[in-house]
């Protein structure tokens, strides 16, 4: 009985323990693309050459706004910049709805390899485009 | 004397360190030396008693299952990049495309002439 | 014991620019040598939670707050002047001494960056050495310094405005 009670006591507290280092971190940043000022990429400096090669069109990145959730993420939605993000899932099927005011903009499914970028681009901003990184780590 | 950031960013990466670091031979020469020093002096392990023993090596067996399923749903040690699976746009736009970008193989969304007027439904 | 050493070789400069950034370079390598023993004894543990890179940089991180913790039981400065009285930058700065043909007024300039550097917090001098002369991306930073990415955005952002502060105050 005392062996019983203790293989589970064990159990239970190495099952809670890996399901807490199952999760990860979202990190989720807004850019502003544009032609114009200086466009210091301070905070991008993970992603500024994805950013230089692959948005056409413009040479000056700025970072905006930043937000980050836990993964699995649940649903629930966070605000950056000026847009409402909602993610649901896991890194390797995560569902992210992009939504501006009460319109809805965008949904994708992405998987998402640790350090290695999904980016949204081409909403529209001021001074060019705006441009949504989402990192896992 | 003026001040523009990139002169000071200069400056910053002057302060980079390229010659302080022990030759790579003679550090893990030395890293061996002392690693086999603290394996040395490290304790001998407890020995549980056999009830006990077993229970732990049940519960860590049923550990590494779960873990190994929590690994594989996690999609992590996989190689190759991150990828865009679908997508719905909610509004009128141009068009839109789907591109891995990079040797590190980021997944690129780009939409072109978005508009946040009326709604259109596309999917991919 | 080769392939550790084959797998962390590629990082032991970053390891050893966290010490100096944070102990300063007198005991930059023995902090760098703890680190790698560490990471030795706790590889079989690695959870794959974070990357490697990323674990590796948290336990130089604690390695060094124990130099500094030990150095403060020895009642010692956490960046010790040098027996002629020289500040810890200034020893890591003549290994990076400026080339002969190096142009005096450029000399001037890193000389009074250096100074100023010196007089910053040592927070935020860490991080902005750390993303600009050693190149550490945000993450690696964070965790180099057992902090969040957004304390490490914010300490860059404090830190350069107060580091071009205190240049175009001096230059006037």
């Amino acid at each position: 009985m005392k062996n019983a009670a203790l293989f589970t006591a064990i159990l239970a507290g190495m099952l809670t323990a890996s399901t807490a280092m199952a999760g990860g971190t979202l990190s989720i940043r807004l850019v502003e693309a544009s032609n114009s000022g200086s466009g210091g990429a301070a905070g991008l400096g993970d992603v500024i050459d994805v950013l230089k090669s692959n948005v056409p069109g413009y040479s000056q990145f700025t970072l905006i706004a930043s937000g980050s959730k836990s993964l699995p993420a649940d649903g629930s939605s966070i605000v950056v910049g000026k847009y409402q993000i909602m993610c649901k899932g896991n890194q390797k099927e995560l569902s992210i709805e992009v939504s501006s005011g009460h319109k809805h903009l965008l949904s994708v499914t992405a998987s998402l390899r640790d350090g290695i970028p999904v980016i949204f681009g081409g909403l529209p901003s001021d001074k060019g485009k705006h441009v949504l990184v989402f990192v896992a780590q | 004397m003026k001040w523009p950031w990139n002169k000071i960013e200069r400056e910053l990466k002057r302060e980079a360190l390229v010659t302080m670091a022990r030759d790579a031979r003679a550090f893990w020469t030395d890293f061996d030396a002392r690693a086999r020093l603290r394996r040395q002096e490290s304790p001998a392990p407890v020995k549980l008693p056999l009830i006990y023993g077993w229970s732990l090596a049940t519960a860590c067996a049923t550990l590494l299952l779960v873990m190994t399923g929590v690994y594989m749903i996690s999609g992590r040690g996989e190689t190759g990049g991150s990828t865009i699976n679908s997508f719905d746009i909610g509004v009128n736009y141009r068009a839109a495309i789907v591109t891995q970008g990079g040797d590190r193989q980021a997944a690129i969304l780009w939409v072109m002439d978005m508009d946040a007027g009326a709604p259109q439904k596309e999917t991919l | 014991m080769e392939a550790f050493a084959a797998l962390f070789e590629p990082l032991r400069l970053q390891v050893f620019a966290i010490a100096v950034r944070t102990v300063g370079p007198t005991d930059a390598e023995d902090v760098v040598m703890e680190t790698f023993l560490k990471a030795w004894k706790a590889l079989p543990r690695f959870s794959r939670r974070s990357s490697l890179k990323t674990w590796l940089y948290r336990i130089a991180h604690n390695c060094s707050l124990d130099m500094i913790r030990a150095r403060q039981r020895r009642h010692e400065t956490a960046f010790p002047e040098d027996e002629d009285g020289r500040s810890a930058l200034d020893n890591v700065a003549d290994c990076n001494r400026p080339a002969p043909d190096m142009a005096a007024q450029q000399v001037e300039a890193a000389a009074e960056v250096r100074r100023v550097l010196d007089a910053l917090p040592d927070a935020l001098r860490a991080t902005l050495l750390l993303r600009y002369a050693d190149e550490l991306r945000y993450a690696d930073i964070a965790a180099a310094t057992g902090t969040s990415i957004g304390t490490v955005m914010s300490r860059l952002f404090y830190g350069k405005r107060q580091l071009k502060k205190l240049l175009e105050a001096n230059a006037s």
